[in-house]
C-alpha cells in the first residue's frame, strides 16, 4: 500500500511538472508582454521599460523557469505582480473559500443524487423513474452560466430571498453569511446530480437483481432493509469513484459558476489573474489546480480500494 | 411484488428540502438590503443633507496600481479621486475649485503660476502638507523613470519653486492658459513627500475625504471618513465600500437586489434592464468621451484625402447613436470637441449622410467600383457596435467592410495604431489637451499619424492665448482642418452614466468622468 502511494506520489510529481513546463511556455509565449497588458493604451517606452527592469524579464526564459520551480519545491511560489503579495497567500485564501463551496455542494448534491438513484433504481421504468432521469438530464444539458442566472433571477431578483451573488464582503466568511453559498451549490448540483444519479441508478438496478437480494426480498425482509443492508453498500462502490473523480473539479474547477456569482474562490482567481495578466499568479495557480486534480484522483483510487476488498492496489 | 422502496426516496428528499429551507430561513433573517441608520443626533448640511451612512459601489476587478502618476484602471481612478486630493478640483459646471490650494496668480505671459497652499492640512499619515509635497510630486509626474503617461501634460514646466512652506511656483517655458486643467487630472493628486511608493500599489495615502482602510485586490475596497478633512462639514459618508466583480450581469443583479448602491460603468444595453424600476436611476451627462473610427492617414488607401472624405459622407451617424448609444449619444463633427463645450465651432458643418456623394468621391479617387476595406474592432466598449454600424450605413456608397474582431488583452499593443482602418475610444478631456494628444504632430497617441503644421501652429498659439473670443477662432479653424481632412470620423459622444438607487444624493454626473464622492449622502 505504502508502495503504491509512494509510487502514484511520485507519477504526480512528474505530472505536476510537465504540467508546470506547459504553462511556462504557453504564457512566455502568448501574444503582447504582460508590460503592454497592464499599461495598455497609456504604455509609454519609459512605463515599458521599468516594468521589464523590475520584474527581470530580460533573463532568458529557463532560467527564470528553473528559479519558479525551484521556489515552488521550497514552498516559495513568488509574489504576483499586481497584488505584490506573496502568491501562496493569495491562493491559500481562495482555496479555502473554494474548500468550503465545495463541502457545501458536495453535502447537498451527493444525498440528493444518491437517493434519487436509488429512488429510480428500485422502481426502473416507472414514471418516478423517467422524471428523475429526464429532469437530471435537463441539468446536465444546460451550461452552467445559464442555468445559474435563471436561478438568480428566479430566487434573488423575483423573490427576494437569496442574494443575487455571492460577494464575500468585508469583515465576513462564507460560514457568516452560508445564504451566498446556496445558488452556486444549486447550480453545481444541476451539472454533479446526473452523474452521482446515473451511476447508482444503473449500480442499484444490477445489484437488484443478484440472487442474494432477490432472497432476501422473498424471505419477506423489508425493502427498507433490504436497500440499507445490501444494495446501498454494494451500489455505492462505482458512485464513490464518480464522486471522488469530480472531488478535483469541486475545488478547483468551479470557474465559471464562481465568476458567475462573483464567489473569490480559486477559479474566480484564475480568471481575474487571466484579464489582469499576471502572469506569475496565473501559473500558481494552474500548477495548484493541476495538483487538486491529480491529488483528488489518488483519494478515488484510496477509497475504492478501502472500500472494497477485492480490489487490489497495485 | 411489494415494495416500499417508495417511502426511502421520498424521505431523502424531504429531508434536504428540510434542511435546505432551514438554511435558507435562518439566513433570511438577515435582509438582503443593508439599510443602514443615519445618525439622528448628527447637524445636517447646508443643503438638508444627512450625515452618515455606508455607500456600496460595484465596479469592475481590474487593478493596476493606486499609485497617481501610474493611474490607469476604471475603480482605481476612482478609488483616487476619493482618498487623494489635488491642487484644484474641476466641478461639473467646468469652474475650478480651490482644493490644497487656496488661490493662485498667473502672470500676465501665461508662464509663471504662483499658487498658495492651504494651511493646516494633514495627510492622512500624519504629515503636514507643504510646498515641498508640491515640488515632490510635479517634479516626480515628469521623471521618466516613473513613466507616468502625464508626463506630457507638464512638460512645459521647466522649474518648480517652493517659495515659502505655503506658496508654490510653476515656471514654464511656453505659455499656457490652461494649466489649471493639468492640474485639475487624476494623474496630478498629491502623495506626501517621503512616502514609502511601493506601498501606493495597493495603497493609497492623501489628503482627501476618505481613507483607504482595507483593499483586497480584486474583490473590495473599504474607505472611511476622513475626521480631519480639511474642508469643515465634508465628508457627509461614514464609509464607502468599493466591491468588485467581473460581470457586468452581476453587478446589474446585485444593484437590482438592493445589495450596492451604485453600479459603475454598466453596459449600454442595461438601461433597458432598469427602465421599468422605480427605485434605479441612470445619472447621465453627455461628455466629450467617444468610440471612433481610425484611418491611417500615411497608408494606403486612407493617405487619399478623397478617400478619407468619401468615408465621412458614408457614415450615418444618427444609426450609429442608436447602435452604439441606443440614441442617449450626441451626434460628433470628427473632432474631439463635443457640442456641449464653449469652443465647439457651431458654424463648422456636420457632413451629411450621403452614400451617392461619397461613390462620387470614391470614383474621382479611381475606385469605380466602390472599394474593399478591413476594419479591425474588438468586442468591448461596444466597439464591435460601431463596426457593424458603419459598416451596414457605408454599404450603400460602396464600401465593402470586412470586420475582424481581435482579441481584447492585446488589443492596443497589437492593434490600434498598426493596422490602416481600426476603432478606438476615448474618454473625455478638455479640448487643449485632447487636440495636444490626438491631433499633433508626431506625439505618441496620434493615432491617425495626422500631420499638420497649420494646426501644430494653431495649438501651439491657442495654448498661450488668454482671451477666449481669440481661443474660440484658432479652435474654430483648427476644427474646420479636422472634418475637412477626417483623419477620424466620430459618431457620437458617449454619455458618462451609472445607475444608481433613488436615495443616493450629491454625486454629479461630471462631463469629464470625475467621480466625485466629496459631497455625497444617502437620503434614507
Amino acid at each position: 500500500m505504502i508502495r503504491y502511494v509512494a509510487r502514484r506520489v511520485g507519477l504526480i510529481t512528474i505530472t505536476l511538472l510537465v504540467v508546470s513546463l506547459a504553462i511556462f511556455t504557453i504564457t512566455e509565449v502568448l501574444p503582447g508582454d504582460v508590460a503592454q497588458m497592464m499599461l495598455k493604451e497609456s504604455a509609454t517606452p519609459e512605463g515599458l521599460a521599468r516594468i521589464r527592469k523590475e520584474l527581470n524579464l530580460d533573463r532568458p526564459a529557463y532560467v527564470r523557469y528553473l528559479d519558479w520551480i525551484g521556489g515552488v519545491a521550497r514552498g516559495d511560489w513568488g509574489e504576483s505582480y499586481i497584488q505584490k503579495k506573496p502568491i501562496a497567500e493569495i491562493m491559500g485564501r481562495r482555496l479555502w473559500h473554494s474548500a468550503i463551496l465545495a463541502v457545501f455542494a458536495f453535502v447537498i448534491a451527493v444525498p440528493t443524487a444518491v437517493g434519487a438513484g436509488i429512488l429510480a433504481g428500485v422502481r426502473p421504468d416507472t414514471k418516478v423513474d423517467r422524471l428523475v432521469s429526464i429532469t437530471s438530464m435537463v441539468g446536465i444539458s444546460v451550461p452552467e452560466f445559464v442555468t445559474g442566472i435563471l436561478l438568480i433571477l428566479l430566487f434573488a431578483t423575483t423573490l427576494h430571498i437569496l442574494p443575487p451573488s455571492s460577494l464575500i464582503l468585508p469583515g465576513t466568511t462564507p460560514l457568516s453569511r452560508p445564504q451566498i453559498l446556496i445558488l452556486p451549490t444549486l447550480t453545481i448540483t444541476t451539472v454533479l446530480f446526473a452523474y452521482i444519479l446515473r451511476m447508482t441508478r444503473a449500480s442499484v438496478i444490477e445489484v437488484m437483481q443478484t440472487d442474494y437480494v432477490r432472497t432476501a426480498i422473498l424471505k419477506g425482509l423489508p425493502m427498507r432493509l433490504v436497500i440499507s443492508r445490501y444494495v446501498l453498500r454494494n451500489a455505492m462502490l462505482p458512485t464513490i469513484t464518480i464522486i471522488a473523480s469530480n472531488f478535483g473539479w469541486l475545488i478547483g474547477g468551479l470557474i465559471i459558476v464562481e465568476t458567475l456569482f462573483a464567489y473569490h474562490g480559486i477559479g474566480e482567481l484564475l480568471i481575474w489573474s487571466i484579464r489582469n495578466r499576471d502572469i506569475p499568479l496565473l501559473e500558481g495557480v494552474v500548477l495548484l489546480v493541476g495538483g487538486i486534480y491529480a491529488f483528488g484522483n489518488l483519494a478515488a483510487d484510496l477509497s475504492y480500494a478501502a472500500l472494497d476488498p477485492r480490489v487490489r492496489l497495485t | 411484488m411489494r415494495s416500499r422502496a417508495w417511502r426511502v426516496g421520498p424521505l431523502l428528499v424531504a429531508a434536504l428540502t428540510l434542511g435546505l429551507l432551514t438554511v435558507v430561513a435562518c439566513g433570511s433573517d438577515e435582509p438582503t438590503t443593508t439599510a443602514e441608520p443615519t445618525a439622528i443626533s448628527e447637524p445636517m448640511g447646508p443643503d438638508g443633507q444627512k450625515y452618515g451612512g455606508t455607500l456600496r459601489i460595484a465596479g469592475t476587478p481590474t487593478h493596476i496600481t493606486l499609485d497617481p502618476p501610474l493611474l490607469t484602471a476604471s475603480m482605481d481612478v476612482e478609488i483616487a479621486w476619493a482618498v487623494y486630493d489635488g491642487l484644484v478640483r474641476r466641478m461639473p459646471d467646468m469652474s475650478y475649485k480651490p482644493t490644497l490650494a487656496t488661490s493662485w496668480d498667473i502672470s500676465d505671459d501665461l508662464t509663471q503660476w504662483t499658487f498658495q497652499l492651504r494651511r493646516d492640512v494633514k495627510f492622512h499619515n500624519g504629515k503636514e502638507f507643504k510646498a515641498e509635497d508640491v515640488v515632490y510630486n510635479f517634479t516626480r509626474i515628469v521623471d521618466p523613470d516613473v513613466g507616468s503617461p502625464a508626463a506630457d501634460q507638464f512638460s512645459g514646466v521647466e522649474n518648480i519653486v517652493a517659495i515659502d512652506d505655503y506658496t508654490v511656483r510653476f515656471e514654464l517655458s511656453r505659455p499656457n492658459a490652461f494649466f489649471l486643467d493639468a492640474l485639475a487630472v487624476y494623474h496630478a493628486r498629491i502623495i506626501p513627500k517621503g512616502i514609502d511608493i511601493e506601498t501606493l500599489t495597493n495603497g493609497a495615502v492623501g489628503t482627501g475625504p476618505f481613507t483607504l482602510e482595507e483593499y483586497v485586490v480584486g474583490e473590495f475596497a473599504t474607505l472611511k471618513r476622513n475626521p480631519n478633512y480639511w474642508d469643515e462639514g465634508l465628508p457627509y459618508l461614514d464609509e464607502v465600500t468599493f466591491l468588485f466583480m467581473a460581470e457586468d450581469a452581476s453587478r446589474l443583479q446585485v444593484l437590482k437586489a438592493g445589495d450596492v448602491d451604485v453600479e459603475y460603468s454598466p453596459a449600454m444595453t442595461s438601461i433597458n434592464e432598469i427602465e421599468n424600476d422605480p427605485g434605479i436611476v441612470a445619472t447621465m451627462v453627455s461628455s466629450a468621451s467617444y468610440q471612433n473610427l481610425v484611418m491611417n492617414t500615411t497608408k494606403p488607401p486612407f493617405d487619399d484625402k478623397l478617400v478619407r472624405n468619401a468615408f465621412q459622407l458614408a457614415t450615418d451617424r444618427e444609426l450609429i447613436n442608436q447602435a452604439t448609444m441606443f440614441g442617449y449619444g450626441t451626434i460628433a463633427n470628427d473632432h474631439a470637441i463635443p457640442p456641449t463645450d464653449p469652443l465647439y465651432a457651431t458654424d463648422v458643418a456636420i457632413p451629411p449622410y450621403d452614400p451617392a456623394g461619397a461613390r462620387a468621391l470614391l470614383e474621382l479617387a479611381g475606385y469605380m467600383n466602390g472599394i474593399d476595406v478591413d476594419l479591425h474592432t474588438m468586442a468591448r466598449y461596444g466597439l464591435d457596435d460601431l463596426a457593424v454600424a458603419f459598416k451596414e450605413s457605408a454599404e450603400p456608397a460602396g464600401i465593402r467592410v470586412n470586420i475582424i474582431r481581435d482579441p481584447e488583452d492585446t488589443y492596443w499593443g497589437d492593434v490600434w495604431m498598426q493596422y490602416p482602418f481600426v476603432t478606438s475610444n476615448w474618454s473625455g478631456r478638455p479640448p487643449v489637451v485632447a487636440f495636444g494628444l490626438y491631433y499633433k504632430s508626431g506625439v505618441a497617441w496620434n493615432e491617425s499619424f495626422y500631420s499638420n503644421p497649420e494646426l501644430d501652429a494653431l495649438l501651439a498659439q491657442a495654448e498661450g492665448e488668454p482671451d477666449l473670443e481669440a481661443r474660440k477662432v484658432m479652435f474654430s479653424r483648427m476644427q474646420e482642418m479636422l472634418v475637412d481632412d477626417a483623419p477620424v470620423i466620430i459618431g457620437t459622444f458617449q454619455p458618462v452614466m451609472w445607475f444608481n438607487r433613488d436615495y443616493v444624493k450629491g454625486i454629479e454626473a461630471h462631463p469629464l468622468w470625475m467621480f466625485y464622492l466629496h459631497e455625497a449622502w444617502l437620503d434614507k
